[in-house]
């Protein structure tokens, strides 16, 4: 079987599962009493190994199988949960982390699983090189399932039953099945056996063949494998109203789903002579665990799309929103008042499709704010902090291509408010502060865009500090730095080459300052502010839109020209005259309710040709960071939806250019990109 | 290789691309100004609901302007996954110019020499055979 085909999918999955068990390791970490944890750990390695294996990668298969040979000692309790094994587990963890991304990456990483183990694991060898195997006592004697037994009766195919069985709270009975010497039909009396049976469950296997028991090709026993969630005497009931059959053995196999395809499969039997139907041992049955009860609640009937199909349906809704504002356009110049009730109609579905595509699109943030709590764990033990991570608004929603953007602007604030932002634990005592710091990332709706804020509670940002850093590094000049506002100082931080750790330490400060998380942030049409309190800490909100592809902006005519800019970017708009224009040291600037706005004629600044000098002007007051800058047109048009199309290969990274819009009437109009337009 | 070629007029020289790089030839239509792109650069246009940059050929190559007349075509070219347009002044045929017309030359002097791969001969007609990886070789110096 050609299994590339498979890969990518093999990878997701396999990242989901890397995913729940770091989660849930981090969670035995803060909690080792929790058991159950063990179970979901061990899943998760159990699936990865599972996987692994039929894809042939032979390490990550070995490595997840000396995972679970531990594990499993861990929920024998023959070996304890130590702040050592942790360590080791989030370590192989890692480490299978990068083998996904080679395979990711075309090759694979050979390594020696045993050994990794015997590096990862050292601390209790002997214990995890035991032969595993079950040991199950019955009520007659002593049966003993070899790990390679129960395997090699079934194949791929009926384990897989078995776990699903599993899953769903059912339980697996092998139920042997004896005819009477005597009896003259012995296929007519199987029949009613299996008949019987299936009132009860699934029938997944017997031994031997359905065929073969039809045919009479059996001496004096059958076996039967069933799948039910009836308990032992309900079978035993079923039996027993058949004449002339006994049953010879009911033996609940427990395959744990965790050990299913592995080595080992414990099995729980009762073994019942003829005439001694009621002497089982139900008590000792396991019971569905609640987790799998869970689990069976959560699952949802999703798809999986690759994304450039998405994309490409994106912008086919894209083109189908254009063609309606031509419509519109030709409406309103031929009014033809016949066309009003369609093109109201197709306005209507359009929308909705729009809206169904972009949440199609979307994706929780949760994706991304799953890898902070195994980082900031990482990075407190790292720099001898401790840390009390909050996550809040897991399930808001962005735009795929924000949230691809968004995770590396995340961790580098995570990072600089962890390394310059949180006290050492002795420092917070000193400062009579809770010396478990605060680290709070939340995220959250607000009409048309997400907040997003990484808030902490340590030292909060040194104004002198940056200061001093900014005319060291020629960011500003001494006089400058005398009459900045504070609000001014503190933006001084988003600027290029600007770093105020003392020490260059491996995490930060490393010239990637910043200015690089508000470039991001800003190329994705974004904003970022920064708020910060003497001791008390320092907060980043970013503000980003729901979706890049299509975006509300407010059309301006400079001359002959047409231009959209995105409405996300704007305050207000007003009108001026050319007299209240003031020019302070070269700057044009314009008092607007006794605020100094400073204006920037996007005129001059695209050099638009053309010469009319109109009487009134408009000011579109729009965002930058946290500056107003009033922008100026000779014209506003209105408000329109567009669609974002890049400028191509050859015209891309224009500043001040975002891309284009194709408009009604089939002309193209540019879209003004703030952040980069000055 | 194709010897099949598009020959166009600028000024009142006589060029050729290879058939095989053009997509399409249009009329003229509304080009709309990409303020700060470089001055070769006439605009965008849009193509069937794709935004193309269009290249003016006189600025290009470095010629006298040349108004815009009802000859004025568009050359949508494809490279390299690349869609592009460049004006020229008249489309004149698609002709056949087999590889021993066409003298790889580098004697001609002038802006747009660096642009030529050779002159192509046919009969009376010298048509200047333009390196379209050299002429289409944009970017946007920042």
């Amino acid at each position: 079987m050609n299994m590339e085909q498979y890969q990518d999918l093999f990878i997701e999955e396999s990242e989901e599962h890397l995913q729940a068990l770091n989660q849930n390791l981090l969670a035995l970490e803060s909690d080792p009493d929790r058991l159950e944890l063990l179970d979901s750990i061990f899943r998760a390695a159990h699936t990865l190994k599972g996987m692994s294996a039929t894809m042939g990668y032979d390490a990550i298969a070995k490595l997840t199988h000396e995972m679970e040979n531990l594990l499993d000692q861990l929920r024998e309790r023959e070996v304890f949960l130590s702040k050592e094994i942790i360590n080791s587990l989030f370590k192989a963890a890692d480490l299978l982390e990068n083998m996904l991304l080679a395979i990711r990456g075309g090759q694979e990483i050979p390594i020696d699983a045993a050994e990794v183990a015997a590096t990862l694991f050292r601390f209790d060898q002997t214990a995890i090189y035991e032969p595993a195997g079950g040991v199950v006592l019955s009520g007659e004697g002593v049966q003993i399932y070899q790990g390679g037994d129960i395997l090699q009766e079934f194949n791929e195919y009926e384990l897989n039953l078995f776990r699903r069985a599993a899953e769903e709270g059912a339980a697996v009975w092998k139920t042997v099945v004896r005819v009477e010497d005597s009896c003259v039909m012995k296929a007519v009396r199987a029949f009613m056996v299996f008949k019987n049976l299936e009132t009860l469950g699934e029938i997944i296997k017997s031994v031997p063949s359905v065929q073969d028991i039809e045919d009479e090709k059996f001496q004096s026993e059958f076996t039967v494998y069933l799948v039910t969630a009836k308990s032992d005497e309900d079978i035993r009931a079923k039996m027993s109203v058949i004449s002339e059959i006994s049953l010879a053995e009911l033996t609940r196999i427990i395959l744990d789903e965790d050990n299913s395809a592995g080595t080992q499969a414990l099995a729980e039997t009762t073994e019942n002579t003829a005439g001694d139907k009621q002497a089982a041992s139900p008590d000792v049955r396991k019971q569905p665990s609640p987790a799998s009860q869970e689990k069976k609640q959560k699952i949802h009937q999703t798809v999986r799309v690759d994304i450039n199909r998405l994309d490409k349906l994106m912008s086919l809704v894209g083109e189908l929103v254009i063609n309606k504002t031509r419509l519109e356009q030709i409406n309103v110049d031929n009014k033809l008042n016949s066309l009003n009730e369609t093109i109201e109609q197709i306005n209507r579905i359009t929308d909705d499709l729009q809206t169904v595509v972009q949440n199609v699109r979307m994706v929780a943030i949760e994706q991304v704010f799953n890898r902070f709590p195994r980082m900031v764990r990482d990075l407190a033990n790292e720099l001898g902090k401790e840390v009390n991570l909050l996550l809040e608004g897991k399930e808001t929603e962005l735009d795929r291509t924000v949230i691809d953007e968004i995770s590396d602007p995340l961790v580098h604030l995570i990072r600089n408010s962890l390394d310059h932002g949180l006290e050492l634990p002795e420092e917070r005592l000193a400062l009579k502060k809770n010396p478990v710091g605060l680290l709070k990332l939340q995220a959250k709706q607000e009409g048309n865009r997400v907040v997003i804020i990484v808030e902490d509670d340590g030292r909060g940002i040194d104004f002198e500090a940056i200061k001093k850093k900014a005319i060291e590094n020629n960011v500003i000049s001494q006089h400058e730095a005398d009459t900045l506002e504070e609000q001014q100082i503190l933006n001084l931080i988003f600027e290029p080459g600007f770093s105020t750790a003392e020490k260059v330490t491996d995490l930060s400060g490393r010239g990637v300052g910043l200015d690089v998380v508000k470039s991001k942030i800003l190329s994705l049409n974004g904003q970022v502010y920064v708020e910060t309190r003497k001791g008390q800490g320092t907060k980043f909100i970013i503000k980003l839109p729901l979706t890049l592809a299509i975006i509300q902006a407010l059309m301006v005519k400079v001359q002959q020209e047409l231009y959209a800019i995105p409405l996300a970017n704007i305050d207000e708009t007003t009108s001026l005259e050319l007299s209240q224009v003031k020019d302070v040291q070269g700057q044009q600037v314009v008092v607007l309710r006794g605020k100094v706005l400073p204006l920037y004629f996007l005129r001059s600044i695209l050099a638009v040709p053309g010469n009319r000098t109109p009487e009134e002007l408009y000011v579109v007051v729009v965002r930058k960071g946290d500056t107003q800058i009033g922008v100026v047109v000779d014209e506003l048009v209105g408000q329109q939806e567009t669609v974002i199309n890049s400028l191509g290969k050859t015209l891309s990274g224009i500043p001040g250019i975002a891309g284009a819009t194709i408009l009604g009437d089939g002309s193209v109009s540019l879209i003004i990109d703030i952040g980069t337009l000055f | 290789m194709s010897d099949q070629y598009v020959a166009f007029k600028l000024d009142s020289n006589e060029y050729a691309v290879e058939i095989l790089a053009v997509q399409e030839i249009i009329r003229w239509s509304n080009i709309t100004r990409v303020p700060r792109a470089p001055e070769y650069i006439k605009g965008v246009i849009n193509l069937r609901g794709a935004i193309i940059p269009i290249v003016d050929s006189h600025l290009r190559f470095e010629l006298a302007g040349q108004e815009v007349t009802d000859d004025t075509r568009i050359i949508v070219f494809r490279y390299d996954d690349t869609i592009i347009g460049l004006t020229v002044d008249l489309v004149t045929e698609v002709l056949s110019l087999p590889q021993q017309s066409i003298e790889k030359h580098q004697s001609i002097h002038g802006a747009e020499n660096q642009f030529i791969s050779g002159i192509g001969k046919l009969e009376e007609r010298l048509l200047i055979i333009l390196d379209l990886a050299k002429v289409l070789e944009l970017g946007v110096q920042h």
